[in-house]
């Protein structure tokens, strides 16, 4: 009976799952002629040769996303049907290609551009909802951590599918990100040219395209995750320098797109104008807040280890504390020497070797945030406070050496005492 | 006798130049169905296939109101023996259709739906007719009534 029952079950979930794959011939044919349709009016109305360019790769997705139903359209269109539908599509283009001095090859080109652009903005697509569903996993996984051990992030907390996830956030958001920009920069590249040399029916197939692909609208979403992943992950040290190194990699690609965007929606009549100042605004926030969590990282790497370093802000400010701290070190004198020694190795052993001068020293310097000159002279004064504690070789060498030649005068005194050999 | 026997021959004669043509095998099964707007009049045309009947009977006999035909679109496609199936939005039966002089004469009524269809849809699969709506099982249907599938 049992079985009986699993097997029913099994016959009805397929039987579920065949259903819902089932379709309406008509509803097929009528989206086919539409579309079709669609096509071949923005064919009459091109007159640019990226307009060309679209309507091929339109006629190309068509014809792709239509092969299965071609028995049935061969059918019910007459007398044309699939083949001649396409074939006539085609030819229409072809002849107002010619009507507007196009070339061939140029279209070829624009039309493998166009067909990118839409696989890209596929994909954006695809992982912006993969990413809030990972975020949404994120949080809640997050929040029950947090309930049980009070604290993300710490070795003894079991939280290795957490950090699964934060990691497969963090890479999706960053896909995503470079996605958008490779998505804009194929957009730009079906153009050619400046945007101050287009004409103004380029411009407005160019920002239709953009808002097609809500380019601008896809920009600000990622910042918002971006903020939304770090205010969430409370990530630490080298993960935070990540980061920070993702949102400076984002600023300078906007920096060379914001400007052509601008463009754009000066010369259009688009009421969305400041749009390109809203983004502006939105990357400086962002990077304020990450840059801020890795400052309160790095100093909470001193605080963490007993060490007490004014708070800092910037590069500059890092720096300058840090000297202070070790000059502080190097001539309180005052101190008991074991002391100075203990706070040295401790300094040295948890901070010093392990994460700054290995890690973070380094990435400074990369972000920009300090100069070469600095780093340098961060690890010149660490050795000269090295040196003051570290107790004195000097006076055991004199030692050595002159226990050493003691045992060679000692050694030769007796050599030379020897009585020598009466002969015979 | 004799002339029984001429009777009988000339009876053959007449009878064998009488007896009905038959073309077979024949298909008239249409590649998708018609969805066709009932006119004011009760009338529906179809341009492809170009044709014309008046549907007021129908739609009295599903929703006992032939006042407001104009409003309904019905759906019909006609199998590879040429019987047509017709149904529409909200009728609980699917309508078989054989066509006579002058018009169509209703052959088997098939009960689909006790609530009445939600958004059908009529596909051919030769030799039957499939019968959708919207998320539920398909049913394949005959001119004698359904041929697999379950009513609603």
């Amino acid at each position: 009976m049992k079985t009986i029952s699993i097997l029913l079950t099994l016959l009805v979930t397929t039987g579920i799952g065949l259903f819902s794959q089932q379709k309406s011939d008509y509803e097929t044919v009528q989206k086919f002629q539409n579309i079709t349709k669609s096509i071949s009016k923005n064919i009459e109305q091109a007159k640019t040769v990226q307009e060309c360019a679209e309507a091929s790769a339109s006629i190309d997705v068509i014809e792709k996303d239509f092969l299965a139903d071609k028995a049935l359209l061969d059918k019910a269109i007459f007398p044309d049907g699939y083949g001649r539908t396409i074939e006539q599509l085609r030819g229409k283009l072809l002849i107002r290609q010619r009507d507007l001095g196009v070339i061939e090859s140029q279209i070829i080109r624009i039309a493998e551009l166009e067909v990118t652009v839409r696989e890209l903005s596929d994909q954006v697509a695809r992982l912006n909802v993969q990413n809030d569903k990972l975020m949404a996993d994120v949080k809640q996984l997050s929040l029950n951590i947090q309930k049980l051990s009070g604290d993300l992030f710490t070795a003894t907390t079991p939280i290795d599918s957490l950090r699964n996830l934060v990691v497969k956030l963090r890479q999706g958001l960053q896909e995503r990100d470079a996605l958008i920009f490779a998505l804009t920069d194929s957009l730009f590249l079906q153009y050619d040219k400046n945007i101050a040399g287009m004409k103004d029916v380029e411009k407005q197939g160019l920002l239709g395209k953009m808002e097609k692909h809500t380019i601008v609208g896809n920009v600000k979403r990622a910042i918002i995750d971006n903020m939304m992943f770090l205010a969430t992950t409370q990530l630490k040290g080298s993960d935070l320098v990540t980061l920070v190194r993702q949102q400076q990699r984002f600023r300078s690609q906007w920096t060379g797109l914001g400007p052509k965007i601008a463009n754009l929606y000066l010369s259009g009549k688009t009421k969305k104008k400041n749009e390109v100042q809203v983004v502006d605004s939105m990357l400086t926030v962002w990077g304020k807040r990450v840059n801020g969590a890795m400052w309160r990282s790095l100093h909470n790497l001193f605080k963490d280890k007993g060490i007490l370093l004014k708070e800092f802000n910037n590069g500059d400010e890092f720096v300058a504390n840090l000297s202070f701290f070790i000059e502080e070190q190097i001539q309180n004198t005052a101190k008991d020497d074991d002391q100075r020694y203990k706070l040295f190795m401790n300094f040295n052993e948890n901070i010093w070797q392990p994460e700054l001068r290995t890690v973070w020293l380094s990435a400074l310097v990369e972000l920009g945030e300090i100069t070469e000159i600095q780093k340098k002279d961060i690890e010149l004064k660490v050795d000269e406070w090295s040196s003051s504690v570290t107790p004195s070789a000097t006076w055991l060498i004199y030692i050595l050496v002159a226990l050493g030649a003691a045992i060679v005068a000692i050694l030769l005194v007796r050599f030379l005492r020897k009585p020598a050999k009466p002969t015979s | 006798m004799k002339t029984l026997i001429i009777t009988v021959l000339f009876g053959v004669i007449i009878f064998a130049g009488c007896s009905s043509l038959v073309l077979k095998p024949g298909d008239f099964a249409w590649p998708i169905e018609s969805v066709i707007k009932v006119d004011s009049k009760g009338f529906i045309t179809d341009d492809r296939y170009n044709f014309s009947v008046n549907v007021r009977e129908l739609i009295f006999a599903e929703t006992q109101d032939s006042a407001n035909v104009s409003k309904v679109t019905l759906r019909l496609i006609r199998d590879t023996r040429g019987f047509y199936f017709v149904t529409a939005s909200k009728f609980k039966n699917v309508y078989v259709f054989e066509q006579i002089d002058g018009g169509l004469k209703l052959a088997t009524k098939i009960l689909v739906a006790q609530n009445g269809l939600n958004n059908p849809a009529l596909n051919q699969r030769a030799p039957n007719i499939q019968l959708l709506d919207g998320n539920s099982a398909p049913i394949l249907l005959s001119k004698d009534g359904i041929a697999e599938g379950v009513k609603k």
